[in-house]
């Protein structure tokens, strides 16, 4: 394309669009005087024909001829338009253009798990608490009843700081910071970062969040603890969900349990998800021992109460389909885009 | 820990399905995480014999074989060096599966398809010992013995017919790192009654050999139980023996080793065999370290002992980690003819030091530091030694040693029924209760108290459970915990604090509305990347890497990392968040005190590329450092909180090019920034990235504004234009403060809608246009009271800025 053929081209839509755009007569025989008057850019191309090479000026010409016969068509449609405001004016608008377009966002896929956890909870009459992620080994271990030398503290993979200052490896130390701060009756749930010094893999990060939840009342039982998690499994999982509590073991509470819930990706039929068992491991709970109630100065033949504690990453992973954890921390925008 | 089942019912008589029994175990606190079917692993796979090992003709190290398989001969290439002809191997037809792939870590099944290896046809596969599940040898295939018939099913050839249960034994329960532990669960769990084998020792006082026992750590070793057995042969145990060692995961190596290490499988005792005729003065001391020392285990590996350490000596020196692992020096061997048995009791918290301070963590250690029972030393010694004269030919000498000083009882606990059914939730009987606890050997002693308590008797191999409370638990756990209903209906005491929305979910949610991404990144990096201006970072002391040894102290360098992991991958524009800690030390802060230590909740946002998605209508911008000022206001407005005050600093720092401070009452609570071209070229990037980062901690200590409602004038608001000529050099931020104090109160707002500099303007020179927005208080505003406003700001701008009305 030439450069006359190029502006040509320019000046035909710019004339087309401020045409339709004129909204009266005035603003129409402004743009008349703009293009198609003696001195306007059509007359202007005109004088430029001159300096185009011989073989091609026919050409020209008869492109120059046509774009004045197209814009004074267009100019006389508009000006009957306009010479009659109130008939109907025809829109000329294309229509198939797309929309302006915004970013769209959306929350972190784990925040979006903890935020309908949590939600659920408040529902349940919980108020949050937060707590510190680096720790000392009081508040993580000892008065959780990890005692010092005790092969339950294997269970749990510490990073350290110091010798007594460390990386919380769960959420329960802020049970504690609770209890301490608060006098019976406690109803919270924290959520929270914790860490563990494990191998990176598909199945493991070396951090990762939990969410704990803590009730310490007078005549708090067993079964109650039950119908609590119940009622949050139903209500986050579905109605018809299917589970069980079996025995476990907790330092912090006695006597533990571990909820399980019907793998809902193979209906409890057995799939590589639920190791072939049909059942989904969904959180660890118990009966918050009486001796955590020593450390923090509650009486425990007054009070009782219960705890348990979920990983929102494998929630979430269970909930979406994931199978590889890092992914999760990797913010990769096609990842993250879908959870918009 | 994994169970045999045909191990399992020599003590207890059980008639459920493997898939039941499983269930069954699970559901009473013993879960089963896997259940392994030797005969159905090893389905399809047969002996074959190998008739001819060739040449592969396109690689050395590749065989190409011939192998019967009892009805025809087909091809196989194999690439293990000790594959010969004549052998007699496990081999796998085309489409069987063998239960672990050698290449794979996890070792997951593999299907075998024809294939062609290196251009050679390979119909089926000689297998390894690994790739069987029978061991853990990936170097070589297994042999069989040359009496093996080709075409017979190897699991039929090799006996294996058992099934193996893996055990998820929690860190409460070291009775059930045994056979007769977890038997006496099932012998609960179905009533059928749990049987101990006698032990009907047989021993002989003829040429006794002397041994002498002296227990100097008597806090350490509680219990010290030992026997002499002489004129053994060691050789290969029997093949019942062999089979359930390996069934249940453990690998035969004598039948000295093998004896010990059934007593240990079978009742949960760590035994140790050491060689008599190499325990100089034939006599043991059990005793703490002295001074630091070395001493080889084993396993060939040189251990340094510490004063801590609790050691097996004999008359010159230590011959054995006590509890953990057993010396060189003493070690069985081929030619050992006496051997000397020890069964001991000895303090958990002991065991477990040394273990953890040697990073060794034994079969024998791990029981130990979990808590054995003192009172089955004798049992599993003569257990022992009873196997070791019907299969190894040995001798029993009747001198029996055992150090026991002070009797460890079995703990009498008071239990109370109305306690156990007030936090279960449940009514059980005090007879109920005693009939459930008796099933594990929890007996009641006694009669019930006028108040209704009972008293049980613990038996030692129960550590666990020392209170009240611990004993509800197995209450609860026998009775099931599936019989306990769940109560939705519950008292709740009901919060009276004032409820209040976190302004992380406020901001959050705007953000994401607004079109930004959320991210969650790992708040480990580096020390070069957590280098502080502020404190010192937080350094950990067992980090899994150098790239994750520090706490971050800043969010922009794992934001950068996930903008270089993006553009990496094609994304041009993108606009991120993410709500996250930092954290410091205080410098020379005392890293055993929490109180050194700062954690501080920021919210990072940055931004790059499009500032928003192309449309035809009009050209897209670029980003800049304003679209997050303007974002900042908009941000704080979410919150209710006063108008943040900017401050401009232009100089470079380590994070950013240039940086606009952010002011909340006089107080800074975060900056705006555009990343400077150091970390850029760190993170290898070429755009320009802006950030915006708000300290998450101070915004929430500000008292949130009201909302309040005021009275709002009902005159037309009139907007005004007004372009004033003024130097370069004038900043607009401060003509515009000029113009807001001028105007006075009945501005509204105010906004720069355009800035011009160019050839109608003398050089040096620019001309800013404001739109200005006016809302009258009494009346509606006329011309002249416009007039008189605009010029009072043309007049006080003129005198302040020599600025110029723009005609």
């Amino acid at each position: 394309m030439t450069p006359l053929d190029q502006r040509i081209d320019d000046v035909r839509s710019s004339a087309l669009r401020e045409i339709s755009e004129a909204g009266d007569r005035s603003a129409l025989d402004g743009v008349r005087v703009k293009y198609l008057a003696r001195k306007g850019h059509i007359a202007a191309l005109f004088e430029e024909l001159s300096s185009v090479p011989p073989d091609q000026k026919p050409a020209a010409g008869k492109a120059l001829n046509l774009l004045r016969r197209e814009i004074q068509a267009a100019f006389d449609a508009r000006l009957g338009q306009a010479a009659h405001p109130e008939g109907r004016r025809i829109d000329r608008t294309d229509l198939t253009l797309p929309g302006k377009q915004k970013w769209v966002g959306s929350r972190h896929p784990l925040t979006q798990t903890l935020d309908e956890i949590r939600g659920i909870f408040r529902r349940m009459g919980f108020a949050v608490a937060t707590g510190p992620e680096i720790e000392d080994d009081y508040h993580n271990f000892e008065a959780l009843n990890f005692p010092p030398d005790h092969p339950a503290r294997d269970m749990q993979d510490t990073f350290f700081i110091s010798k007594n200052v460390l990386l919380r490896t769960h959420t329960s130390p802020v049970q504690i910071r609770v209890m301490e701060n608060t006098p019976p009756p406690v109803r919270v749930i924290i959520p929270g970062r914790v860490y563990r010094n494990e191998a990176i893999s598909a199945r493991s990060y070396c951090l990762f969040h939990q969410v704990e939840g803590l009730y310490v009342d007078q005549g708090v039982t067993f079964r109650e603890l039950k119908g609590t998690l119940v009622s949050f499994a139903k209500q986050f999982y579905g109605s018809s969900l299917k589970y069980r509590f079996r025995p476990s073991y907790f330092p912090f509470t006695e006597p533990s349990a571990e909820m399980d819930i019907t793998c809902f990706l193979c209906g409890g039929e057995g799939c590589r998800v639920c190791k072939k068992t049909g059942w989904l491991e969904i959180l660890g709970c118990g009966m918050v021992d009486p001796n955590v109630y020593s450390f923090v100065g509650y009486d425990p033949k007054k009070v009782s109460g219960y705890a348990f504690g979920m990983g929102i990453e494998r929630i979430a992973m269970l909930r979406f389909g994931l199978d590889d954890i890092r992914i999760l921390f990797e913010n990769d925008v096609r990842f993250l885009r879908q959870f918009a | 820990m994994r169970v045999s089942k045909k191990w399992l019912k020599k003590y207890v008589d059980f008639r459920i399905g493997d898939d039941l029994l499983a269930e069954r175990l699970t559901m009473a606190g013993l879960e089963v995480e896997s259940v392994t079917s030797q005969a159905a692993n090893l389905k399809g796979i047969i002996v074959g014999e190998v008739r001819s090992v060739g040449i592969h003709p396109n690689a050395d190290r590749l065989s190409l074989c011939s192998v019967f398989d009892g009805s025809g001969e087909v091809q196989v290439v194999c690439g293990a060096p000790n594959v010969e002809s004549g052998q007699k191997v496990a081999f796998a037809a085309v489409g069987t599966t063998v239960p672990r792939s050698q290449h794979d870590p996890d070792g997951v099944p593999m299907q075998i398809g024809r294939v062609k290896i290196r251009g050679v046809e390979s119909s089926g596969m000689i297998c390894s010992g690994f790739e069987l599940g029978l061991s853990d040898d990936r170097e070589g295939i297994l042999v069989l013995d040359s009496s093996a018939r080709p075409g017979t099913p190897l699991s039929r050839h090799l006996h294996l017919d058992d099934t193996a249960f893996d055990i998820g034994v929690t860190a409460n329960r070291p009775d059930l790192l045994s056979h007769i532990g977890v038997a006496r669960e099932i012998s609960a769990l179905t009533r059928s009654p749990l049987k101990i084998p006698p032990v009907h020792l047989r021993t002989t006082r003829r040429g006794s050999l002397p041994l002498k026992v002296q227990v100097q750590d008597g806090r350490n070793c509680r219990r010290y139980s030992a026997r002499v057995v002489r004129d053994i042969t060691v050789g290969p145990s029997p093949g019942w023996l062999q089979a359930l060692l390996t069934a249940a995961g453990v690998r035969p190596i004598n039948n000295v080793v093998d004896v010990t290490n059934y007593v240990l499988m079978e009742i949960g005792q760590p035994l140790h065999a050491f060689d008599y005729d190499k325990l100089s003065g034939h006599q043991i001391i059990v005793r703490g370290g002295d001074d630091t020392s070395r001493f080889v285990t084993l396993d060939g590996k040189e251990r340094i002992v510490d004063s801590s350490t609790l050691l097996i000596c004999d008359g010159e020196g230590p011959v054995a980690l006590a509890g953990v692992m057993g010396g060189e020096n003493s070690e069985i061997s081929g030619s050992t003819k006496t051997v000397v048995l020890e069964s001991a009791y000895f303090d958990p918290v002991s065991i477990r030091r040394t273990a953890k301070r040697l990073g060794l963590s034994t079969e024998a250690s791990q029981r130990f530091e979990r808590g054995t029972d003192p009172n089955i030393t004798l049992w599993a010694l003569n257990r022992a030694a009873d196997l070791l004269s019907q299969n190894a030919g040995g001798t029993v000498q009747d001198t029996l040693v055992d150090v026991y000083p002070r009797v460890i009882r079995e703990l009498r606990i008071d239990f109370n029924a109305e306690n156990s059914n007030k936090l279960l939730g449940i009514k059980l009987s005090n007879q109920t209760i005693s009939g459930l606890l008796k099933r594990i050997g929890i007996e009641c002693v006694g009669r019930p108290t006028r108040q209704g308590k009972i008293r049980f008797r613990v038996p030692t191999w129960r550590p666990d459970i020392s209170r009240e409370v611990d004993l509800i638990e197995e209450v609860a756990r026998l009775y099931g915990y599936d019989k306990i209903e769940a109560d939705t209906k519950i008292h709740l005491t009901l919060d009276v604090s004032p409820s209040r929305r976190s302004i992380e979910d406020d901001l959050g949610d705007y953000l994401s509305s607004a079109g930004y991404q959320e991210i969650i990144t790992n708040s480990m990096l580096s020390a070069r990347e957590s280098a502080n201006s502020t404190g010192e970072s937080v350094r950990i002391l067992n980090p899994i890497s150098r790239e994750m040894e520090t706490l971050r102290s800043d969010l922009l360098h794992s934001m950068l990392t996930v903008i270089q992991h993006n553009i990496n991958n094609g994304i041009s524009s993108s606009r991120f968040y993410e709500f996250g800690k930092t954290y410091r030390m205080d410098p020379n802060g005392d890293p055993e005190k929490l109180g050194s230590f700062h954690e501080e909740e920021k919210l990072l946002i940055a931004i790059f590329g499009l500032q928003e998605p192309v449309f035809w209508g009009n050209r897209t911008e670029q980003s800049t450092i304003f679209t997050l000022k303007g974002e900042c206001n908009a941000l704080i407005r979410k919150i209710s909180l006063d108008n943040p005050r900017y401050i401009p600093y232009s100089t470079p720092t380590a994070l950013s090019e240039r940086s606009i401070f952010i002011e909340i009452s006089g107080e800074r609570v975060g900056m705006i920034g555009t990343v400077s071209g150091d970390l850029l070229k760190i993170f290898d990037l070429e755009s320009d990235i802006h950030f915006l980062e708000l300290s998450m901690t101070r915004l929430t200590n500000f008292p949130k504004e009201k909302i309040q409602f005021r009275e709002y004038p009902r005159y037309p608001v009139v907007t005004r234009d007004l372009a004033v000529v003024v130097d370069e050099s004038v900043s607009i931020g401060d003509l515009g403060e000029s113009i807001r104090q001028a105007a006075g109160e009945m501005l509204g707002e105010m906004a720069v809608f355009d800035i011009y500099r160019g050839n109608q303007l003398e050089p040096g020179k620019k001309s800013v246009a404001f739109s200005l927005e006016f809302i009258p208080r009494e009346k509606t505003l006329g011309q002249e009271e416009i007039q008189a406003i605009m010029s009072r700001i043309m007049q006080r701008v003129s005198t302040t800025f020599n600025a110029v009305l723009r005609q």
